[in-house]
């Protein structure tokens, strides 16, 4: 695992790109702090910070390749490494790291070549002879990638933090990035939540030659492409999906001694708990969060993971003042704006994990999306059923089934009007986004504390540029798949594995694994039907039946909790918390894209809250968006001003 | 001087009015319609509004007064609380 960075240029003195390269590389060597190589030639530089996660791996980089005619660098690993040495009969004494399988696998088949690979990863190749990059990035974005081009520059880096260090001023935060995070939840497409920096997008590569840029798509996922009943297997077996998990646990085990996992207290990560445990013979390490606040915590569930398993548990306590505190350094290493606080539990654990030894930690991010996890599937699935019988009384009860945990439907004094939301928009069953309708409908109010009334932040219009993501085969989809495939093309690699999975957690040199996003995983589950995944209200049936055998009852039926972290109010509790609002507040004028009299107006109604309550959802985003936006403005300031440690060994090779 | 439903909306209205700029920013709110149904409130908003309103005017709301019937727009909730407060 490690950080890329580099630059095309076409003038500019050596002395000059060196200290820029050096820079770019030096403010994100915390995503490989054990050995930093620069590649400097006449129109380029390129430099990669290596964490190296097998000991017995001497695989430097960049590497010039071919008789000089490639720069190579890359970030991520491939799992299906040996399958290919062995495929195309590859010397193993000449390839002995797989940046110099990337190297001769595209030598061999051009572009092509990333249809093979099976990873988790962020290439980038440079032909010194044609003057050509090339950028790729995996098919679910688990690795990051972002570029910029200005005038005949052309730079890309593992984090916009690098990218930002090359100019004196700091680029602007985007009002794009803030109405998609009050809409999506996250960015979308190459969008980022800075002007003019861009990402390539999952499943994509990128050309860079003659000054122009092209990009464009290498994998559709074949969830959001199958909906034929003929490709689609309607009878489950426990023991074939068994087979499929742990064949993508072990796929993804790359040569580490003593694994670790995180443990949620969900199915998804006790499953990998379990399978990890069974793989090594002997106890792993386990990481989880708990909550002081009760309403947010899973610590039982937890433990009884861990007597089954019996792992080596670590747990950290969260407090509301961890969450206060810690805000700050976590916009500087997501790079977006926040919808929510749950990212700094996720950092903090990760440090957790480093401080024990581990480069690298198991997660179970994904299950949600490929084996139907999340509750707005449940939800769709009701208010499709409710609208059939719009006055039932009983049906809208269903709700409750699946929100358990949340006290609007717990409590019976607040069911019925809850109800009252949920039932709008119950119909138009042939509407694109019919699933996403009631938690979409609440950008209307969020919009409005920031500067986002021109027409093309209008949600038809934010709507309209997510469809045209999209495979043109999602119109024809189902409803839960048409549900899931939003999912995957907001959620998942804009905020989960980016905010929530890899900045977080390489911000301390730890790397996560993903086997429910494992490539032939994902796609043996496509051809798995909706109905077996889960049957009515039965959210992810296929994993719970395989292992009802393994687990504690308890964990097997366990309905999903959704992963939360206290909000807003954490900041009003406290004078240290209060002093961040302040600071916020201080800076409030001069920021443009937040509407400044909207957010004193809620910031005097939180101050007066009573905070033993959950506050208004939308008030609650608000907050944390426009507290992110100020956060994002300070840190984007730090990074245009970054002096690198001159501590630090740099390797400089020269490309002659 | 007596509390007046009158002093009871203009309250309730300036209180919706710092969490949602959107009705900040109305000259006039839609008083007799329900906020869920327009979208101006979302579930966690009502838990907010009731608990609001019980501490504001010392009243206790009780569950079957909260229904889009007696408690759905800003001027059943001020009938509401008002009534309360007269007995």
């Amino acid at each position: 695992m490690c950080g890329i960075a580099g630059f095309i240029h076409k003038k500019m003195e050596t002395t000059i790109s060196k200290n820029k390269i050096t820079k770019m590389i030096g403010i994100i060597q915390h995503r490989g702090p054990d050995a930093t190589r620069v590649v400097i030639g006449k129109n380029f530089c390129f430099a990669t910070a290596r964490l190296s996660i097998e000991k017995i791996d001497e695989g430097y980089q960049p590497i010039i390749y071919n008789n000089k005619q490639f720069v190579l660098s890359f970030n991520g690993e491939i799992f299906n490494y040996k399958d290919i040495i062995t495929k195309y009969s590859f010397s193993r004494k000449k390839i002995d790291s797989e940046v110099k399988l990337l190297a001769e696998l595209f030598n061999l088949k051009g572009i092509n070549f990333i249809k093979e690979i099976k990873g988790q990863f962020a290439i980038s190749i440079y032909d010194v002879f044609k003057n050509k990059l090339y950028l790729f990035r995996d098919r679910f974005g688990i690795r990051p990638l972002f570029f910029k081009h200005q005038k005949d520059t052309f730079l890309y880096a593992s984090e916009i933090k690098s990218i930002m260090t090359f100019d004196e001023n700091p680029a602007d935060t985007s009002l794009a990035g803030i109405a998609s995070t009050s809409l999506f939840w996250a960015n979308i497409g190459q969008q980022t939540s800075f002007k003019n920096i861009f990402q390539i997008p999952p499943g994509s590569y990128l050309v860079y030659s003659d000054n122009k840029i092209e990009i464009k798509k290498y994998w559709e996922n074949p969830i959001c492409l199958t909906n034929k009943d003929e490709k689609i297997d309607h009878v489950f077996k426990s023991e074939k999906f068994y087979e499929l998990i742990k064949n993508a646990i072990n796929r993804q085990i790359f040569g580490e001694v003593g694994f670790s996992s995180y443990v949620s207290g969900g199915i998804d990560s006790s499953v990998l708990a379990y399978m990890l445990t069974k793989i090594q013979n002997s106890p792993i390490d386990t990481f989880s969060v708990e909550f002081e606040n009760k309403e947010y915590d899973e610590s039982q569930a937890q433990k009884k993971v861990q007597n089954i398993i019996k792992s080596n548990h670590f747990s950290l306590k969260i407090s509301n003042q961890d969450i206060a505190d810690n805000f700050e350094k976590v916009i500087y290493h997501a790079e977006c704006h926040l919808f929510r606080t749950a990212p700094v539990p996720m950092y903090l654990l990760a440090k957790l994990v480093r401080s024990q030894g581990h480069k690298v930690v198991f997660t179970g991010e994904g299950a949600d999306e490929i084996l139907l996890g999340y509750d707005l599937f449940g939800e769709t699935k009701i208010r499709k059923f409710w609208s059939r019988l719009p006055n039932s009384n009983l049906r809208p009860e269903l709700l409750k089934k699946l929100y358990y945990y949340l006290p609007q439907f717990t409590n019976p004094r607040y069911f019925n009007i809850t109800k009252e939301f949920y039932k709008k928009n119950l119909y138009y069953h042939n509407q694109n986004f019919y699933s996403h309708q009631t938690r979409w409908e609440q950008y209307f109010t969020i919009k409005s504390f920031f500067n986002i009334d021109q027409d093309k932040y209008d949600k038809k219009i934010l709507e309209k540029n997510l469809l045209d993501l999209m495979p043109k085969e999602f119109k024809d989809l189902t409803i839960i798949r048409k549900a899931q495939t939003i999912e995957i093309f907001t959620l998942l690699s804009g905020y989960l594995l980016s905010s929530q999975g890899d900045r977080m957690s390489m911000a301390h040199s730890v790397e996560g694994r993903y086997p429910y996003l494992d490539d032939d995983f994902t796609e043996e589950l496509a051809k798995i039907s909706s109905e077996l995944k889960a049957p009515g209200l039965k959210l992810k049936n296929i994993l719970r039946q395989t292992f009802k055998k393994y687990l504690p009852k308890d964990i097997v039926e366990r309905p999903k909790f959704a992963y939360q972290a206290p909000e807003a109010k954490v900041f009003f509790e406290n004078k240290k918390g209060l002093k961040i609002v302040e600071e916020f507040i201080e800076f409030l004028p001069g920021y443009k894209n937040l509407k400044s009299d909207a957010f004193l107006n809620l910031i005097s109604k939180l101050k007066d809250t009573n905070l033993n309550l959950r506050l208004s959802f939308r008030e609650n985003m608000a907050f944390i968006i426009g507290l992110s936006e100020h956060f994002l403005i300070k840190s984007a300031k730090s990074w245009s001003k970054f002096i690198p440690n001159k501590n630090k060994k740099i390797e400089y090779v020269y490309y002659k | 001087m007596s509390i007046t439903n009158k002093d009871i909306k203009k309250d309730l209205i300036s209180y919706l009015k710092k969490g949602n700029p959107v009705l900040n920013k109305m000259k006039e709110l839609p008083t007799e319609k329900s906020l869920v149904e327009l979208g101006y409130m979302d579930s966690f908003g009502v838990i907010d509004v009731v608990t609001y309103l019980e501490k504001k005017w010392s009243v206790k709301i009780e569950d079957s007064e909260i229904t889009k019937e007696k408690f759905g727009s800003i001027s059943k909730m001020a009938d509401l609380i008002f009534s309360k407060i007269k007995i």
